[in-house]
């Protein structure tokens, strides 16, 4: 099981459990996910099944949001062990002209899809982080947020503040921790497309640019998405990637995608194709693919070479 | 007597004719559509609705509550798929935000005209909250019958350039209770985008207000979108703060 924290959970709990006596009641609702994977890791092709269970509780008062997350993943063969994680546990407090956030939470900032190939550079806490969140609006669109939560370790503490400028939506941010300083800047407008650009500039330990610019257009049923990533100065491991997207949607329920990943130092590319419907309100079918391409040397090329070429089939139930 | 009788019967049905008329022909088209605005705004509203979506034979089932108030509005979806998941409408903006990431997202420009949900309403439909006595002109061009109940069949045209989700739209007006039975929208181009048929009307707080329609894209085989108003309360007073993004993200 990932680690918890024993205070800030019992903290949480306690909470949880005062600000039932005013309410009807916790909902209980989630997913299993079972998975089937077939990959030819050295040349050798074979199916795997693996298993995600996930449950969430989600409880509202007039004073609080309670929130907690729960994963069993149940891997397949090559793997012997189940994991269990407890992937959310928070409380947020509504107060007359603040909210405040502690626990294991989302802390999602920046302006980027969030495509796993292309990191937006202004989202500091990647992950579900224990920490806080102060969120202080200054207005009906624009909010200054106070953060600060464990991240590789460390307390990063940020300051952010967020709000809408005819129909321009910006923020700025300052982030520190013992070994690192971060200013940052992000912006979105429609300008008949949607153009949003993220900027990390990093100036503890060294001096590093982080910038994503990216693109979102739709004619029809097809969705394009293109963004690129690119770290600059003296970064000691550059990302320079492209990624397009191209979803269509067949009807209101079934949607096809593709997807292609291109690394601009060695040309190397991971194609992507998946198609998703929905078979009920309850459950949902996902077919993917990813193909990796390039030479001996590069990034996905030794993917290939590795052959690591993945077909997936997932089947979602919702409860 | 006969004679008398044949007088009296002739006056009765004058008058009939008249008072017919006082209620219907002698209406202008914008005192009908005014009619129509009466039952259809309101200052501000609560409601609890279903929307069902069908495609094929498929259905997909959301249930939300909704705060409304002149051009704002927040919808909070209930059902389990959906839980927490909510939108926020600001003036002619439109904001999502899934609880699940505290993931927050401005829909604007082409993702306005996508289905609300994945349903036959556009979220260009749901920001309409404008009169339609404000933003159209208007052309009475008959009278039919559905459902066994008289219309007035009007068509509306909306000033080159003006802002408008549908550049046209016809309209039938039920002739006693002035709620729209069948509408069609239609695109610059005069192509048929969409079509909306009440299927049921109930008298609430004094006016008649449709509680059960259905929306069809044209350009979409097989789909359509079934909107049930579960409950609404009109003139409600909604606590201030209500329309905002820290609302939205609670």
């Amino acid at each position: 099981m990932s680690t918890v924290k024993v205070w800030p959970a019992l903290l949480v709990a306690t909470i949880f459990i005062l600000s039932l006596s005013g309410s009807a009641g916790a909902n209980v609702f989630g997913s299993l996910e079972l998975t089937t994977t077939t990959a030819n890791p050295q040349g050798e092709w074979g199916t795997d099944l693996s298993a995600l269970a996930l449950v969430r509780i989600r409880e509202w008062s007039d004073s609080f949001r309670w929130d907690a997350e729960g994963r069993a993943i149940i891997p397949g063969e090559d793997e012997q062990t189940a994991q269990l994680e407890l992937s959310r546990l928070s409380l947020l407090y509504y107060g007359a002209t603040w909210d405040l956030s502690l626990g294991k939470q989302p802390i999602t900032w920046g302006v980027g899809q969030s495509w796993p190939e292309v990191e937006s550079p202004l989202n500091i806490y990647p992950e579900n982080v224990w920490g806080a969140n102060l969120r202080i609006p200054t207005g009906p669109l624009g909010f200054w947020n106070m953060a600060a939560a464990e991240v590789d370790e460390k307390t990063l503490f940020a300051l952010r503040k967020q709000d809408y400028y005819e129909g321009l939506r910006w923020s700025v941010l300052g982030a520190l921790d013992s070994e690192r300083m971060i200013i940052g800047f992000d912006g979105k407008i429609d300008v008949g497309f949607e153009l949003y650009s993220d900027v990390a500039v990093h100036l503890r330990p060294q001096q590093e640019l982080q910038l994503l610019v990216g693109a979102d257009y739709q004619l029809g049923p097809f969705v394009a998405v293109s963004e690129v990533r690119f770290d600059g100065l003296a970064a000691e491991e550059r990302q320079k990637h492209v990624f397009q997207g191209l979803s269509y949607s067949l009807d209101d329920f079934t949607s096809l995608a593709a997807g292609l990943d291109l690394n601009l130092d060695d040309r190397s590319q991971l194609w992507t194709l998946g198609v998703e419907t929905l078979l009920t309100n309850e459950l949902t079918m996902q077919a993917g693919a990813s193909f990796p391409r390039g030479g001996s040397a590069s990034e996905y090329g030794l993917m290939q070479q590795r052959g690591e070429q993945i077909y997936t089939l997932q089947v979602s139930i919702d409860f | 007597m006969k004679r008398f009788v044949l007088i009296l019967t002739v006056l009765l049905a004058m008058g009939t004719f008249w008072v017919v008329a006082a209620n219907g022909a002698e209406l202008t088209v914008e005192e009908i559509i005014a009619k129509v605005d009466e039952n259809l705004y309101y200052t501000s509203s609560y409601s609890e609705m279903e929307m069902e979506i069908r495609s094929g034979r498929r259905t997909m089932v959301k249930e939300m509550r909704s705060w409304a108030e002149g051009k704002n509005a927040l919808v909070e979806f209930t059902n389990r798929a959906d839980q927490g998941t909510k939108y926020l409408r600001l003036d002619d903006e439109l904001w999502m935000f899934f609880p699940d990431a505290e993931d927050l997202v401005k829909i604007s420009g082409h993702m306005l005209r996508q289905g609300f949900m994945g349903s036959d309403v556009s979220y260009e439909d749901m920001l309409e909250a404008e009169k339609l006595a404000d933003v159209y002109r208007f052309t009475l061009v008959g009278e039919e019958e559905i459902d066994g109940r008289p219309t007035y069949v009007i068509e509306a045209q909306a000033p080159d350039g003006a802002e408008v989700t549908y550049a046209k739209r016809k309209i039938w007006v039920d002739q006693e209770r002035f709620v729209s039975l069948r509408e069609e929208m239609y695109a610059v181009s005069g192509r048929l985008l969409k079509t909306a048929s009440t299927s049921r009307v109930e008298e609430i707080s004094g006016r008649f207000f449709p509680m059960e329609f259905v929306m069809e894209d044209v350009l979409k085989k097989n789909s359509a979108t079934v909107v049930r108003v579960k409950e609404i309360k009109f003139d409600v007073e909604i606590p201030e703060g209500t329309f905002s993004l820290q609302q939205l993200m609670r």
